[in-house]
């Protein structure tokens, strides 16, 4: 049914839609190529794993619409991970009419080894050899034609950033597509192997179970004699009667390992890196010695042992830099402008509930969605560079040692970093880390490195009740108990809530390649824009809440007139629901030392840190703009310190521990897509916040303190 | 098979070492390891080549025809057998060893090798044997036979926990990757570990048989660096501890 040039297609033809499956490794290009073919706005990654998401976009092509499907990037169809397995049921269970696998030129043999499990699936495949350029710059001459016919599917040369191919492409998908044009060439394992796998064919065909399952004979057989747990599992549940076959292929298994020495499954990656080495060495000529090798020399440079660290210390102190420094006064801006919005509002809303909700609530609650969104913007336009440059991997290289002692990966790194400066884009960086189990350790103790907005809260503390030359030193000693804590607590996740092995430490150090202002603007975009969506909306709704809780309900109105606005202020806020619950749990926080006003504060700060500073100064009748000065003076002569620097001490130990604020929640949850890890890091660092500062407290009154 | 004196069995064993050492087999080199001159060597060769053991056109290096290496590598495995049982068990001094071993090597027959090396190799890991029994033998040469007091000297024996010599035709020259030093080359032996690490690992590429070059390691000693199929590819020293490799360079 193939359209000649000239003759025109039927009508119904004319109207289909292929579905498409988008393949291949990790750093292939494939996310370029989806981008390029449906102009989606999707992130370009150099870094194994970016997308784990599905996403889907549509292009349309002489009257066929395209309908492409962008599967996770992946190395092999193996059960052990789920990024693999989500690609695999995808091209069984969705049946798309074509895979397109993409395929690195410049790397071929490792790439063609999942082009080869899509073949073995029976299903259509075309192969995109892309970055032909680079293969050729390499010295590479790759005869395309002579390697589709040894693979026995279609092969396409392409240049995804330029477009060059994009054309030939289409046709081939739509073709292939249409069709539904199988691969020509089964993978043969040998003469071993063969007979084994042509046996359980037979019975698979026997118990009719490729009709049942809707997949290849074949290919059920060699999953079955992979021992692949996916289908093993699946057949098991589904098929009763298939229980005698599984125990046959279970002898064979058996007898297989016993003649060749090693699991089938390993002989049979061998045999199918065999086919592709065989395969390569007929289609593929180096014509030239490669040529001055670009990424070996900087790596001789950013992974040297004398140079490699300072290097990495260096691009990370230039991130944080970048995100926390030109952040700042966007941030400032942001800030300004909500409150002269604020000011307007006040202006011209009557005084009363309407205005404290549209001036408090609303607009402070928007505020403070908007206003982390410089450092988002600015850390994932530094974290897009470091993962399409192929700088990433170099990182993690570089210190994976030092984060392996606490059971983390090397890539754990960077959202620690960033913790100290704002934990909502370090919760957001911990996307990066592959491995799940590691990835939630990392979620869960960034927290604990002490972020900008705590700052103001210590300096306050501090400020109040030592000496100027030991404040800078307590508040040091604060953040470093933060780290220490932190790699405590990763220990502790690692080996209880989050025990096992996590994925082996094999990762790919890409070659290096000049990240593309487009790739770069769209994943700052993309992340930044999520942010505001998703948590961006759960913290809205967190800030009218505690609004409410900090202003409801008003005290008895006769009380007020004698009142000074402080006093009023004051009254109101001891009034309020915050004000109840801080009562009513002041004697749980009383072994802390805590009074009722500073239980209260704490709940304030549940919205965000720098509130507790404001809190107090309403608390102490200063008004919310108190000085420092003032609010320091006023605390140091309250009777809920009694002059007494451990409880500010404790104090601060507490604010460094307890969830550093509702952002940080909301964004956990739509980071871990559920309600389960957020309240798990409400209730650790809740928990661990009160014992440590029990402990501080107690252990310093024995002390006499 | 080639029915060959013992001067061209000597050659081919020449050739064979040369091969090992240096990949490629000159006529110069020849004539310098066997001390004798050019011209005697080419003849040599000219009789080997008609002999259908090697192929051989003047001015290039020698090669093996399969059945030559196949011989060599026998005349070669005599003479090492030879030499380790001279030098190891009746404790002749390296040269002298060298030179009996290079006459009796032309005569021996393969069940006798065969033999020689059981030999060696039990002397050697049974514990009746091992490093003290040998030490024991060191003094008859001079003395005669033992007088002493058997018992005594049994009983004296400690047994070793394991064998105190490698097996001498094992996996003696593989090492795990870890040990492998950067700039190093090796040829993938066999994957240790199990399940997922192991699948994952030969996903990646990591076969028996495939070639890698260890790059370098990360400035804090872990983890590891190499290059395989044309790829960068790191593992953690404790993950690369699980693969054999026989190094090459």
């Amino acid at each position: 049914m193939s359209n000649e040039a000239g003759t025109r297609p039927t009508a119904d033809i004319e109207k289909r839609t292929v579905v498409v499956a988008l393949a291949g490794n990790p750093n292939a290009g494939k996310t370029t190529l989806f981008n390029s073919l449906t102009g989606a706005r999707q992130h370009v990654g150099n870094y194994p794993g970016v997308t784990v998401e599905r996403k889907e976009g549509d292009t349309d092509f002489q009257g066929t619409t395209l309908h492409i499907v962008d599967l996770p990037g992946t190395y092999s169809l193996t059960p052990y991970s789920l990024e693999e397995v989500v690609a695999r049921n995808f091209v069984i269970d969705e049946r798309p009419d074509v895979v397109v696998d993409v395929v690195d030129a410049s790397n071929l043999e490792r790439n063609l080894y999942l082009a080869t499990q899509f073949i073995e699936l029976d299903v259509p495949v075309v192969i995109v050899l892309n970055m032909v350029d680079m293969a050729e710059a390499k010295g590479l001459r790759i005869d395309t034609e002579l390697l589709s016919e040894l693979l026995g599917v279609p092969v396409i040369p392409m240049v995804a950033t330029t477009g060059f191919g994009r054309r030939e492409l289409l046709q081939e998908i739509v073709r292939v597509g249409r069709e539904r044009v199988r691969p020509k060439v089964a993978i043969k394992f040998g003469n071993e192997l063969e007979p084994h796998i042509r046996n359980v064919t037979e019975r698979v065909d026997q118990i009719g179970l490729d009709d049942r399952m809707g997949i290849s004979p074949r290919w059920l057989a060699i999953k079955l004699l992979e021992n692949d747990s996916e289908v093993v599992d699946d057949l098991r549940e589904r098929i009763p009667e298939a229980h005698q076959l599984i125990e046959h292929v279970e002898q064979v298994r058996a007898h297989v390992a016993s003649v060749l020495g090693d699991d089938p499954e390993m002989v049979i990656g061998d045999r199918r890196y065999g086919f592709i080495a065989g395969a390569c060495r007929r289609a593929v000529t180096q014509v030239e010695a490669g040529r001055f090798d670009v990424t070996d020399f900087i790596d001789t440079i950013v992974t040297n042992r004398i140079a490699g660290i300072p290097i990495f210390l260096a691009a990370m102190w230039l991130m944080f830099e970048m995100v926390f420094k030109l952040g700042a006064a966007p941030m400032g801006w942001i800030e300004s402008g909500f409150e002269a919005l604020g000011g307007l509002a006040s202006a011209h809303l009557p005084p009363g509930e309407l205005q404290s909700l549209i001036v408090d609530g609303i607009i402070g609650g928007v505020g403070g969605v908007l206003v982390f969104v410089p450092n988002i913007l600015l850390l994932f336009l530094a974290i897009a560079f470091i993962e399409d440059s192929g700088y990433m991997s170099r990182a993690a290289f570089v210190v994976d040692k030092v984060m392996s002692h606490i059971g983390l990966h090397g890539k754990s790194f960077i959202p620690m970093l960033i913790g100290f400066g704002c934990t909502v884009p370090a919760v957001m960086a911990c996307r990066t880390i592959d491995d799940e189990k590691n990835r939630l350790t990392t979620m869960l103790v960034a927290p604990l490195m002490s972020c900008s907005a705590r700052l103001p809260v210590y300096i306050l503390l501090a400020g109040a009740f030592f000496s100027p030359q030991m404040a800078g030193k307590v508040i040091f000693g604060v953040y470093l108990f933060g780290v220490i804590l932190a790699v405590i607590m990763a220990y502790i996740f690692r080996n209880t809530v989050l025990p096992g092995e996590t994925t082996p430490f094999v990762m790919e150090l890409p070659p290096y390649r000049m990240p593309t202002a487009r790739g770069l603007l769209i994943h700052m975009w993309e992340r930044t824009w999520h942010y505001v969506k998703k948590a961006g909306t759960v913290i809205l709704l967190a800030s009218v809440i505690v609004w409410f809780l900090l202003t409801h309900p008003a005290p008895p109105a006769d009380l007020l007139v004698t009142m000074s606005e402080n006093e009023a202020a004051q009254a109101h806020a001891e009034h309020s629901y915050a004000g109840r619950i801080g009562r009513a749990i002041e004697p749980i926080m009383h072994p802390l030392g805590f009074d009722w006003k500073i239980t209260t504060s704490l709940i304030a700060g549940f919205a965000a840190k720098e509130v507790i500073v404001s809190t107090m100064g309403t608390l102490y009748s200063l008004g919310e703009e108190a000085e420092d000065e003032s609010l320091q003076a006023a605390l140091r002569n309250s009777p809920t310190f009694h002059g007494r620097p451990l409880v500010a001490l404790t104090m601060m130990v507490f604010v460094l521990i307890y969830v550093p604020c509702l952002a940080v929640v909301a964004t956990v949850r739509k980071e871990t897509n559920g309600w389960k890890w957020p309240l798990f890091l409400i209730g650790y660092t809740c928990g661990l916040a009160w014992i440590v500062s029990l402990i501080v407290y107690q252990v310093g009154s024995a002390l006499g303190y | 098979m080639a029915d060959l004196s013992a001067t061209m069995e000597d050659y081919l064993e020449t050739m064979y070492r040369l091969e090992m050492q240096r990949g490629t087999v000159r006529v110069k080199d020849i004539a310098a390891a066997m001390a004798v001159k050019m011209p005697s060597v080419t003849s040599a060769l000219q009789t080997l080549a008609e002999q259908g053991v090697i192929s051989y056109t003047p001015y290039r290096p020698v090669e093996f025809t399969a059945e030559g290496r196949r011989i060599a590598r026998g005349v070669y495995n005599r003479h090492q057998a030879l030499c380790e049982f001279l030098t190891d068990i009746l404790q002749l001094d390296p040269k002298t060893a060298e030179g009996e071993a290079c006459r009796m090597e032309h005569s021996v027959g393969s069940e006798t090798l065969m033999r020689l090396l059981t030999l060696i190799d039990f002397i050697k890991r049974c514990p009746r044997g091992g490093d003290d029994w040998l030490e024991h033998l060191k003094g008859r040469w001079e003395q005669g036979p033992c007088e002493g007091d058997c018992n005594s000297c049994i009983s004296a024996i400690e047994i070793p926990e394991k064998a105190p010599f490698p097996p001498p035709h094992g996996d003696a020259t593989l090492i795990t990757l870890d040990k492998l030093e950067p700039g190093r080359r090796g040829v993938i032996v066999k994957l240790g570990g199990r399940g997922a690490l192991r699948r994952r690992i030969m996903d990646m590429g990591i076969t028996p048989g495939s070639d890698l070059e260890v790059e370098r390691l990360a400035p804090l000693g872990d983890p590891m660096e190499f290059k395989i199929r044309g790829y960068h590819l790191s593992l953690r020293n404790e993950e690369a501890a699980k693969i054999h490799v026989r190094p090459t360079s």
